[in-house]
């Protein structure tokens, strides 16, 4: 469907679409919740002073996501592949 | 090392004596024992390593309490609010590597004295490096080419529309659609499906269902930069050049950029034309290419292995405009040759659609154009050399006063103390830097007709716009 774009999908039925759908909302939804406590980790400054986050703060979580996020695709590819050599060499 | 006297009755023969050491009266009084110290050869030796060692240790820590005593300075800066949906003030930094040197020797300077400073203020940067020739101008061109085009382009549409609203044209459009919309059904259900499809692919995001942007009010804002906020263009982002060959670089690339023509230029005959600068691309590996039968392009290689320099020859009067732009390593990649040359910038007009406002901002972001942001020119000292190795020892006992001064330089481009640019003397901006070019190599390129040799050519009308960083206006 939308983020995981697998190429050569096998076709399902609309049972197995939905439980696809609701398996793939629990992976954003667990990456999302992770890369906030990530990043709140690093970024937000324990002092509270104020309220709003300030420049240096904002500027952090920018980066920390970004980079969270690289790291996230780039393992799932590597992942991937990995399951893709198991898969293959297990054929033998 | 106590004596060597052999423990025993009888004296041995081969036993070291020890020296009687330095005592007068008054110390014999004073009860300082008899002062020993070592051979005169040896007092040589240590004098001259702890002389050594302490100047160089001394020296780096200089230059630590230096970049942390001006990161402090400019921390302040920092702590001010920043709303979710806003990003911050962006720098673009145009790094260019000394003349027969590495790139490495300006990224030193870069990350140990430039970046600290930036990065303690809350400010964002975005790095463009080049390890050959040319990069930067073209880079520089490019960006000012592409941001004409899409004024071009919203100017057109924005006519077009205006036409369509007339009646007749609305009229004419009706009939011919009329005509041309009879299709079959089942064109119309394929496409009907298609669209649906899209339709669902764009407007399906995570942001509707996970729970934290499900009903925030805060969900659908744009992002906007801070630089797009801000109303005088001279206080929004900012250029910094490390290196006068960078700063000429880019000088040239706003002009190309603004006085050149949007295409490349025809490709040049065989004639060799020494106004005209076509539109060749010479590769690093062979000096000419194969288009191009008169040695007029070739490009100057900073690169350290190559001994020979191939340098993009535009005409003798190729402005070195300094400025850094960052070169992405891609080594095999041609250098794009300039699309007018700096003679000819009197001749060429003026874009309109530069005209249009006092400000010209790019039309996704709304940030000023980058020749509205003012300029910092960063001078690499970097001498190289057999016969230079004292001097160079000199100056590596004092990189303080550097660090300090790119410290310093740095933090007035943060605090943005600018100042319009003044072509009688901002064109020679680091130009002492200039003094510390080898011989050899500045020869060849004036052979070679390089950018980086060439006098810095600026045209009035470009050259009134821009602003610079004066860092004497910062004390401390």
């Amino acid at each position: 469907m939308s983020f995981l774009g697998f190429g050569g999908q096998p076709q399902l039925n609309s049972q197995q679409k939905v439980s696809a759908a609701e398996a793939e909302l629990d992976l954003v939804t667990d990456m999302f919740n992770k890369l906030v406590d990530n990043c709140h980790k690093k970024c937000v400054q324990a002092s509270y002073n104020e309220g709003e986050l300030n420049k240096t703060e904002s500027s952090c979580i920018d980066r920390c996501v970004s980079k969270y996020f690289e790291t996230n695709v780039k393992v799932g590819e590597n992942m991937q592949k990995l399951g893709n050599a198991f898969g293959n060499a297990g054929k033998f | 090392m106590s004596a060597s006297e052999i423990p025993g009755p009888a004296a041995d023969v081969t036993a070291k004596v020890k020296k009687p050491g330095y005592t007068n009266p008054a110390f014999k009084a004073m009860g300082i024992p008899p002062l020993r110290v070592p051979s005169r050869n040896w007092m040589i030796f240590w004098t001259v390593l702890t002389v050594s060692i302490s100047g160089i240790v001394y020296d780096k820590r200089q230059q630590k309490k230096i970049t942390e005593k001006w990161c402090k300075a400019v921390e302040p800066l920092s702590r001010g609010k920043l709303d979710v949906n806003e990003k911050p003030r962006k720098i673009t930094v145009f790094v260019a590597p000394p003349p027969s040197d590495y790139l490495d020797t300006s990224m030193t300077v870069w990350r140990r004295f430039v970046k600290p400073v930036l990065f303690s203020s809350g400010l964002d940067y975005e790095v463009f490096t080049e390890e050959k020739q040319g990069l930067i101008r073209a880079e520089v061109a490019e960006r000012i080419r592409e941001l004409r085009r899409n004024l071009l382009q919203q100017e057109t549409e924005l006519k077009r529309l205006e036409g369509e609203r007339k009646l007749w044209s609305r009229c004419k459009n009706a009939f011919s659609k009329g005509i041309n919309s009879m299709r079959a059904t089942k064109e119309i259900d394929e496409e009907q499906e298609k669209l649906l499809a899209l339709k669902f692919k764009a407007e399906f995001d995570l942001k509707n269902l996970l729970g934290v942007f499900l009903k925030n009010p805060d969900r659908d804002l744009k992002v906007v930069s801070r630089d797009a906020l801000v109303s005088d263009p001279v206080m929004a982002g900012g250029v910094i050049c490390i290196g006068r060959g960078a700063y000429k670089e880019y000088i040239n690339g706003i002009h190309e950029g603004i006085l050149g023509p949007l295409d490349p230029p025809k490709k040049p005959e065989p004639v060799i034309t020494e106004v005209e600068n076509q539109g060749l691309e010479t590769s690093e590996t062979n000096g000419t290419s194969d288009k191009d039968q008169s040695p007029q392009e070739s490009f100057v290689e900073i690169a350290e292995d190559s001994t020979e320099k191939t340098v993009p020859t535009n005409s003798e009067n190729t402005n070195e405009a300094p400025t850094n732009s960052e070169e992405t390593t891609e080594v095999p990649k041609p250098v794009i040759s300039p699309y007018i040359s700096p003679s000819e910038y009197g001749e060429a007009k003026f874009p309109r659609e530069l005209t249009t406002s006092k400000i010209i901002r790019e039309l996704d972001t709304q940030i000023p154009a980058i020749f509205h942001q003012p300029i910092l020119v960063l001078p690499m000292h970097s001498l190289s050399g057999f016969l230079n190795i004292p001097e160079r020892i000199y100056r590596f006992y004092r990189k303080r006063y550097e660090a300090d001064a790119f410290c310093r330089a740095t933090a007035s481009c943060v605090l943005q103390k600018a100042r319009s640019f003044e072509p009688t003397i901002d064109l020679d901006l680091a130009l002492a830097e200039e003094a510390d070019w080898p011989e050899k190599w500045v020869k060849q390129g004036k052979e070679k007709g390089s950018e980086w040799v060439s006098e810095v050519r600026g045209d009035e009308r470009v050259l009134k716009l821009l602003h610079v960083f004066e860092p004497s206006t910062i004390e401390d």
